[in-house]
């Protein structure tokens, strides 16, 4: 006779009938795309409904060999990389300088996300109004400071439109990754600190030898999290610059989407979409092997 | 029992009636966007309806911006529509997917009645049969303000009709400060530049980009990199922003007065009553002006109607539609939606009193000439020979000749670099 | 000493929040400044007057009520199929016991690899040829895609925290485990299905580039292509696009007052761990 305990977690009917929507959806709209992106890979599908030939590996060894497409990988390395490391450092300060004791904490804690819940288009918007060369007010300010004789052209010209749009997306996710660590920081004993304070112990120190041992598994995870969504973004990039002037904000993912809408290659695309996801992957197995073996021997 | 199979029967009955005398519907897709074209056509597919009872046309709006993508998905899920609006290179495109109908009977029976003006009927014959019975051309000329040219002290009834004269008028105009930038040019990845670059590619005579075979690309030699090297001049005298210019803001320019000439084609004509408050008669026309060892042309095109459906019924229906617009009360009545930018297909039209009587082509006729014989040196990219490469629609929805134009206005390359660079793309694009 | 330190420490918390809110700030007076302070060359800071005219000129050149019913039909559905599949997942990895539990829930997981544009193409394909493409269901199966997944991640905390004792005690008393999900579990639950809701709603009502491609005709465009377009031509209508944004804001904004500290809560708790 089993016992009630054990009637509640033992239920596997109704276990796999609660998760078989769920389960049915990502199949559909996730395993069945992946491994139809891979067959397609191997057609030359240029449009719905085009005929197409069987060509085994042609694409992915013409993609291998298309400098446009390590073009767009690199630039996707430096718009990754530099988001990511804009990102933890400033949802680090952020996070330090929210952590303080002040009028109205609990009222900005919950609020500093606001970048993060507006739509994309109306950031896109917004920036664009605030970078415009003439109207905007950016420019105005750096007119008037003597600053700049002309105005700078930030979405429009070849050497400012990345840094700028990397800016504008480390403006918006920087708060969201800010509360995670500011949660973080509150787990640290208060205890620990006041004994650090009593022992005489510098900002620095106490940062490096408290603060920071303690919130590290979350700065791991925040990088990783912020490292995949970086990398798969389109939406920003392509309101704010359509990967323009010309190719010079084309990422990996505006480059697949250009090829397959535009030059009208869509199993070109398909492969380069699976190169990608075959990559972040192996990056990402990668990244979480290391951090517990870390975890394991730390 | 009884009671049921005979209610059954007669509402079978009753349904096979309804069918039978429902009238043959008739989906039309076009991407003439613009409202005053929207009315037009809606009414006179409203007056076929009430004509011809057992045929509804049913217009649908398009924008030619998301065509390329929308048509095949909506064809592939079956919801595509039964007959639409083409240009060559676009028909070719959506021939791939195997829905395109041969006209060959139509344009067979519309030759008994009507003469068609050839080069809008050319491009459309390829692979032994028609594929799209044309309506309308249209083509490029040289718009100027010659009020402008007369405050310059420019003789206004003496437009540019050389490369060197244009640069030379440009200069005036700009020396003498009536205008800052002189012409307005597009500059962004889109048809709108394609069209003007292809125009000065045709008047440099360059206006093959592919060989005598269809397959070989032969857009990269001196002529096409002279065209290039002619834009950029054209452009630096444009205002700043250009590069990112369609059709819209050359429009604004011109006719706020920010510029003084603009090369395009003949909706300038309502543009200027629409948005200026100007006489018709500052308005200049002049045929594109040609390099010193050049040929008179233009980029020329017309558009189509293609059949997208196999059912008989519709077919025949078809047909009885555009023996009805063919007629020319009724065709002039189409091309009168944009007086002056819509020319004729076929010579009856155009020798019409319907076609002429016009308000605003009566008062620009010579304006309209100048487009009608313009359009007999018209060209278009792709099919200037007898063979159509049926990858000309890659070339164009990538807009390859406007990218190139690109390489050299932003990214900064000599025309000859960008456009080497261009014919590796197009290369790429008509690979299989 | 202790002065300084006070100054120093509200300077930097000033700075924080002016460098995350000044922008916002801005276009919320500018959606409210006639044109021609709007455009002058000598931006206002304080705005010297105030009109309505772009909220006006907005609702008659965009067909914005229009997209904003769709967006608004999309990203509901999504939020509440979102949040009951997602519960139901929950609650089965979560709760029960069978074999490939474990295996469902790194399923899941996984789902964050996938860029958008590997799903795309395919599901493009997949939608014309059974002729839902150019439909809001085309959307709104693809956005449940992209959040049900992470809730379940997200709802793990939550779950965790009702004990089991009260599940058991229920069950003594006689009760089925579809009405304990819906009579225990969602209730005590309740801020993490709330944040799940919520954070669908926010990334539908958002998202752009599956909105922009699996929906084609103007009559079914959510409020980001819609709006979109507008910033592609090159003499913008600027009052109407600050007024725009403003509005296309207000219901993110509206739904995380309501239930953002839920969000928060269950994002932070869950990252946490």
């Amino acid at each position: 006779m089993r016992t009630l305990r054990q009637k509640i977690a033992e239920d596997p009917f109704l276990g796999l009938l609660l998760v078989a929507p769920l389960l049915f959806w990502v199949i559909v709209t996730l395993v069945y795309p992946l491994l139809y992106a891979s067959q397609l890979g191997f057609y030359n599908v240029r449009y719905v409904g085009a005929p197409a030939r069987f060509i085994g590996l042609s694409n992915y060894s013409r993609i291998l060999g298309d400098p446009n497409f390590w073009k767009a990988c690199l630039r996707s390395l430096i718009w990754t990389v530099c988001n990511v490391a804009f990102q933890v450092l400033g949802s680090l300060l952020v996070a330090l300088v929210l952590n303080q004791r002040f009028r109205g904490r609990t009222l900005i804690r919950n609020w500093i996300i606001l970048p993060w819940v507006l739509p994309t288009v109306v950031l896109a918007i917004m920036w664009t109004w605030i970078l415009d060369p003439t109207h905007g007010v950016v420019n105005y300010l750096l007119k008037s400071g003597g600053l700049i004789a002309s105005p700078l052209k930030f979405l429009s010209s070849p050497q400012w439109v990345m840094p700028t749009v990397i800016f504008i997306n480390v403006w918006r996710w920087t708060p969201y990754f800010a509360i995670i660590v500011l949660a973080a920081l509150q787990t640290i004993p208060k205890e620990l600190m006041e004994a650090a304070l009593v022992d005489g112990a510098s900002v620095m120190r106490r940062f490096w030898h408290i603060t920071l041992p303690t919130i590290r598994p979350v700065l791991s995870v925040i990088t990783l999290i912020s490292f995949l969504w970086s990398i798969n973004i389109f939406d920003t990039i392509w309101l704010l610059t359509r990967g323009g002037p010309l190719d010079f904000t084309t990422t990996l993912p505006i480059y697949i989407y250009k090829r397959a809408f535009q030059d009208f290659r869509f199993s070109e695309a398909a492969a380069m979409s699976v190169i990608m996801f075959l990559f972040l992957l192996g990056f990402a197995v990668a990244y979480l092997r290391t951090l517990f073996r870390e975890g394991a021997e730390g | 029992m009884r009671r049921i199979v005979f209610v059954g029967g007669t509402l079978l009955l009753l349904m096979g009636l309804l069918a039978w005398s429902a009238p043959v519907e008739l989906v039309f897709w076009h991407m003439e966007a613009r409202p005053h074209r929207v009315e037009r056509i809606k009414e006179l597919c409203d007056q076929f309806n009430a004509e011809h009872p057992g045929i509804k046309v049913i217009p649908q709006v398009q924008s030619w911006g998301e065509i390329y993508v929308k048509a095949p998905a909506a064809i592939q899920a079956g919801r595509g529509p039964d007959f639409m609006l083409c240009i060559p290179d676009f028909l070719t495109y959506i021939k791939a997917l195997g829905v395109v109908q041969p006209l060959d009977d139509l344009i067979a029976n519309l030759q008994g009645e009507y003469t068609f003006i050839q080069s809008s009927l050319d491009p459309y014959f390829f692979d032994g049969h028609y594929w799209a019975v044309p309506i309308y051309g249209m083509d490029f000329v040289l718009w100027y303000r010659k009020d402008l040219f007369e405050k310059a002290g420019l003789d206004p009834n003496k437009p540019p009709r050389t490369w060197n004269e244009l640069l030379d008028v440009c200069e005036k105009l700009k020396t003498s400060g009536v205008v800052e930038y002189p012409i307005a040019v597009p500059g962004a990845i889109h048809m709108a530049t394609d069209q003007l670059i292809y125009t000065l590619m045709v008047v440099n005579k360059a206006e093959h980009i592919f060989g005598e075979d269809p397959n070989e690309i032969i857009f990269d030699n001196p002529r096409t990199v002279e065209a290039y090297a002619f834009y950029k001049k054209l452009f630096d005298y444009s205002p700043p922003g250009s590069e990112n210019w369609k059709w819209d803001q050359p429009r604004t320019a011109f006719f706020t007065g920010q510029v003084a000439m603009v090369m395009e084609k003949g909706h300038y004509i309502k543009g200027w009553v629409d948005n200026t408050d100007l006489p018709l008669e500052y308005l200049g026309a002049a045929p594109v002006p040609i390099p010193e060892d050049g040929q008179p042309g233009t980029i020329y095109y017309s558009n189509g109607l293609m059949l997208l459906t196999d059912d008989p019924q519709k077919r025949e229906a078809f047909a009885t539609f555009i023996r009805w617009l063919y007629q020319p009360e009724i065709m002039s009545r189409l091309l009168h939606m944009d007086p002056g930018f819509f020319l004729p297909v076929t010579q009856e039209v155009l020798y019409s009193d319907a076609f002429w009587s016009d308000p605003i082509i009566k008062e620009k006729t010579a304006a309209v000439v100048i487009a009608i014989e313009s359009s007999k040196y018209g060209k278009l990219f792709g099919f200037t020979r007898d063979t159509v490469n049926p990858n000309v629609g890659a070339i164009s929805a990538g807009n390859i000749l406007a990218w190139t134009a690109q390489q050299i206005t932003v990214a900064g390359l000599s025309p000859a670099e960008a456009v080497a660079k261009g014919a590796e793309k197009m290369w790429e694009a008509i690979r299989q | 000493m202790k002065g300084i330190k006070t100054v120093a420490k509200y300077l930097s918390v000033f700075a924080v929040i002016s460098f995350f809110a000044s922008p916002m700030y801005w276009v919320l007076i500018c959606s409210f400044k006639p044109t021609p302070e709007l455009l002058s060359l000598k931006p206002t800071f304080v705005p010297h007057s105030f009109t309505l005219e772009h909220y006006r000129r907005l609702f008659q050149q965009v067909d914005f009520l229009r997209y904003y019913y769709n967006s608004f039909l999309v990203a509901s559905s999504t939020a509440l199929i979102t949040a009951l599949a997602a519960t139901f997942a929950a609650y089965s990895v979560y709760r029960c016991r069978y074999p490939g539990r474990r295996f469902m829930f790194r399923l899941f997981l996984v789902s964050y690899v996938f860029p958008k544009i590997l799903v795309l193409i395919p599901l493009y394909i997949l939608f014309a040829r059974i002729g839902i493409l150019d439909s809001p269901l085309a959307l709104v199966a693809a956005h449940v895609t992209l959040t049900a997944p992470f809730s379940v991640w997200i709802l793990r905390a939550f779950f965790e925290s009702v004990p089991k004792e009260v599940e058991e005690a229920a069950l003594v008393d006689g009760a089925t485990r579809v009405q304990i999900i819906f009579r225990i579990f969602i209730p005590l639950a309740a801020p993490g299905v709330a944040a799940v809701g919520i954070n669908a709603f926010l990334m539908s009502w958002s998202e752009y580039l599956f909105a922009s491609t699996l929906v084609i005709s103007d009559q079914f465009k959510t409020l980001p292509v819609g709006m979109s377009f507008f910033l592609q031509q090159y003499a913008i209508e600027w009052g109407i696009m600050m007024a725009g944004s403003v509005l296309i804001a207000l219901p993110p904004i509206i739904g995380f007052a309501i239930a953002g500290k839920y969000f928060i809560q269950g994002l932070t708790a869950g990252s946490v761990k």
